[in-house]
């Protein structure tokens, strides 16, 4: 058991930055007064969380972290306006399609009439809202700074379809909330790019 | 003007522990023990504690003859400061600004 609680803080000791190795050691140290030997695996573990810990710390940065949260909620949107847009031109393209057609689960008809009566204006901007997001989360992926004039324009088809659609009963409401992560981080993206400082050391 | 940050429970705890003998070395595991806080919580805190400059910390030769050094901790004048700083919450509950 002893043994254990050493091979976790040596462990923890290589996942540590260098400049905090002290800090491992000295857990290490402590490992000689506690005498009961679950608790000192107990201590040893908590000295492997925070190696890693520091370790994420130091080397995922903050501004990448939120580089790669915004461009993976704008690529999940861009597949569920994907998914979306094949939905609506295919039922665009049957007009005499019924519930019945689609299997008669609960607010299938509702969903049905919704979907018949969007505008095509509306059905039109949701591909190119599709494409703004994926340009914009490939380009943030590859640190490009486009990417953000790129997803400001995806916002603002979003917003313009979701203004339209305010005085619809639209069963598919909840889907705008793509934009609010969107709209959250790329301010503060777009501001730990301008403010090195604010990275952690 | 200063803005200080409010300290966490946990912070706060650990600071109370280090403040109840400030002259004192104190060990990580004892820490532990006295605040109830596990070492995967202590330790990030005693750590920004020192980063911060309220902590000083140093190796001590062991007491007993055998065991290895051990590194020992207190609070430096700025952190015995910034302890007694910290609101404190009075009979009621709520929190009081220190005079």
């Amino acid at each position: 058991m002893t043994r254990l609680a050493e091979r976790l803080l040596d462990h923890a000791l290589k996942v540590m930055p260098p400049a905090r190795r002290d800090w491992i050691r000295a857990m290490q140290a402590e490992l000689a007064y506690i005498p009961d030997q679950p608790v000192a695996i107990l201590f040893a573990l908590g000295g492997v969380w925070t190696s890693y810990g520091q370790w994420a710390l130091r080397t995922l940065p903050l501004a990448r972290l939120i580089r790669w949260a915004l461009a993976i909620a704008a690529l999940a949107w861009a597949g569920c306006y994907a998914v979306a847009t094949a939905m609506m031109v295919g039922i665009k393209s049957a007009p005499g399609m019924t519930p019945q057609d689609l299997g008669s689960g609960p607010g299938t008809a509702a969903n049905l009439r919704f979907f018949q009566t969007y505008p095509l204006t509306n059905v039109a901007v949701l591909p190119v809202v599709t494409l703004l997001l994926a340009a914009g989360a490939v380009l943030l992926v590859r640190r490009k700074p486009d990417a953000l004039p790129l997803l400001a324009l995806a916002l603002t088809g979003g917003l313009i379809i979701a203004i339209a659609d305010l005085g619809r009963d639209w069963p598919l409401a909840w889907s705008s909330g793509w934009m609010v992560p969107l709209l959250c981080l790329a301010p503060v993206w777009w501001l730990s790019r301008r403010a090195p400082d604010l990275r952690p050391t | 003007m200063t803005r200080t940050r409010a300290a966490s429970p946990q912070t706060r705890a650990v600071l109370d522990a280090l403040m109840a003998q400030p002259q004192s070395w104190r060990y990580g595991y004892d820490l532990s023990k006295e605040t109830g806080l596990k070492s995967g919580t202590l330790y990030p805190l005693l750590m920004r504690l020192s980063d911060q400059g309220l902590l000083e910390a140093e190796w001590r030769e062991p007491q007993q003859p055998g065991r290895p050094p051990r590194h020992a901790y207190r609070l430096t004048a700025q952190g015995l400061a910034a302890a007694s700083a910290l609101p404190r919450p009075d009979a009621s509950g709520l929190e009081v600004q220190p005079a």
